[in-house]
């Protein structure tokens, strides 16, 4: 499996470098929606702790968003001329194919995570503790998994752009919740194990049900 | 040529909308067998490819086969290519040999199918001749037993088909069964071991070749192509 997922890896990682399918709208609207978002909070004079309350809610809808509806254009090489189906015809696991796709899909959400991070953060001088490292990984792996795996689906839709972030965020919400609560906690070092452990821990399973649920299924996805 | 069939189609009905594309189709196929499938545009013959190949599932009847390969059985060439505009013609191969688990070289296959001089190209710069060869390429990358080929001449020049028609010759060799959807009958006729005409999703006209001389098999195929694009 391990040779399948690297050589899907491979295949992926050629296709976006060279097209920027998924990689430029991403960043662009990552960029679009911080810039807005930033001088939204800015015209409201809000300072000091009031603004770091605000800035996990903006900056996680931000990320959902823009991830939502780009997500499924790596998907869009496999979908374009039908090569999936040569892939579903040649038995081999489309479990290496979700692997790989989603490990596009996670580079490419934390480049635009990161940059959201740094216009927020930066601009309203937060301090940005390490524990939030974490918590983005953890917040936008899942994502990952999950987009990629509705992807699958929606990307052989004509409302394929509408669709995915329609079917996405109610399933997301969890993680939306769990990513705030712990920027919250952590910027206004608020942070209490008591309190942070089962945000993490529920971030943490929901990762693995997202991967599990992409295991079995991207290929009856694909197949629908 | 075997006497057991190696697929058999049971009473196949598949819909597309609310139109019936096959009707009711039953269709043995035997190992080592060429059959050129004939009929007009619309007449179902991509419909029962794909459905023979597992793209499409039918919504009635059965499809069984002999084949107990646990490997994947059939290799099949559609009018989508099935190829990614971004990569080029060595990466195609090199991917197609990784996944496939075939032996040969990219230089090789290259070779074969006359793609040396492209191979640093990436798809959306070669000439559909070109895309159609490395299409066929990855169809006969690895031997199946059962090989679908849907117009597979569309954009072929006569060194292709020669290329195309040594391929399907070492498959037959090898037992492989093998069916061409096709309008490109004088090309083919002389591989051709049964000609299968379907007319709005039934087969009107099935009929072996047999050990009929190459002036027969012409007479007979002209004749089926006539009917069919009466």
């Amino acid at each position: 499996m391990s040779t399948l997922y690297l050589t899907f890896l491979l295949k992926d990682f050629r296709i976006e470098f060279r097209s920027g399918q998924s990689l430029i709208p991403q960043i662009t609207l990552t960029l679009l929606f911080s810039i807005i978002g930033y001088f939204a909070l800015s015209s409201t004079f809000l300072e000091g702790e009031i603004v770091s309350r605000f800035v996990p809610g903006i900056l996680w809808l931000i990320s959902i968003i823009a991830i939502s509806i780009t997500t499924e254009r790596t998907l869009l090489s496999e979908n374009s001329d039908r090569a999936i189906d040569w892939i579903l015809l040649s038995g081999v696991s489309c479990q290496s194919l979700f692997l790989s796709k989603a490990t596009i899909n996670l580079l490419i959400s934390l480049i635009s995570h990161a940059i959201s991070i740094l216009i927020f953060f930066a601009f309203f001088q937060i301090p940005f503790p390490a524990e939030l490292i974490i918590v983005s990984f953890l917040g936008i792996s899942g994502l990952s998994l999950l987009l990629t795996l509705l992807s699958a689906l929606s990307v052989q839709s004509r409302l394929s752009t509408i669709l995915l972030p329609v079917i996405a965020l109610p399933l997301l919400f969890p993680l939306f919740f769990a990513a705030v609560e712990l920027y919250l906690s952590f910027i206004l070092e608020e942070a209490v194990s008591l309190y942070t452990a089962p945000w993490l821990w529920m971030m943490v399973m929901i990762n693995i049900l997202f991967l599990a649920l992409g295991l079995i299924l991207f290929e009856r996805a694909f197949r629908a | 040529m075997s006497e057991t069939p190696c697929l058999s189609l049971h009473q196949i009905t598949k819909r597309l909308g609310d139109k019936a594309v096959l009707h009711s189709l039953s269709l043995e196929l035997f190992c080592g067998e060429l059959c050129l499938l004939l009929g007009r545009n619309g007449s179902g013959k991509s419909t029962l490819l794909k459905t023979i190949s597992g793209l499409m599932t039918p919504e009635e009847g059965e499809i069984t086969t002999t084949i107990t390969s646990s490997l994947p059985h059939t290799s099949y060439f559609g009018h989508q290519l099935m190829l990614y505009e971004q990569l080029t013609v060595s990466e195609h191969i090199d991917f197609y040999l990784k996944l496939s688990g075939a032996e040969a070289s990219v230089t090789t296959l290259a070779h074969r199918w006359q793609l040396e001089p492209c191979l640093d190209l990436m798809v959306k710069d070669l000439s559909k001749g070109q895309t159609t060869r490395l299409a066929l390429l990855r169809t006969f990358i690895k031997k199946t037993p059962l090989v679908l080929l849907d117009e597979p001449t569309s954009h072929l020049d006569d060194s292709g088909i020669k290329v195309l028609l040594a391929q399907i010759k070492e498959l037959q060799n090898a037992g492989s069964a093998v069916i061409i959807a096709t309008h490109d009958l004088l090309r083919l006729k002389e591989a051709a071991s049964r000609l299968l005409v379907l007319e709005r999703g039934e087969i009107t006209f099935d009929t072996s070749l047999g050990e009929a001389t190459l002036q027969e098999r012409f007479m007979r195929a002209i004749s089926f192509y006539q009917e069919t694009n009466r």
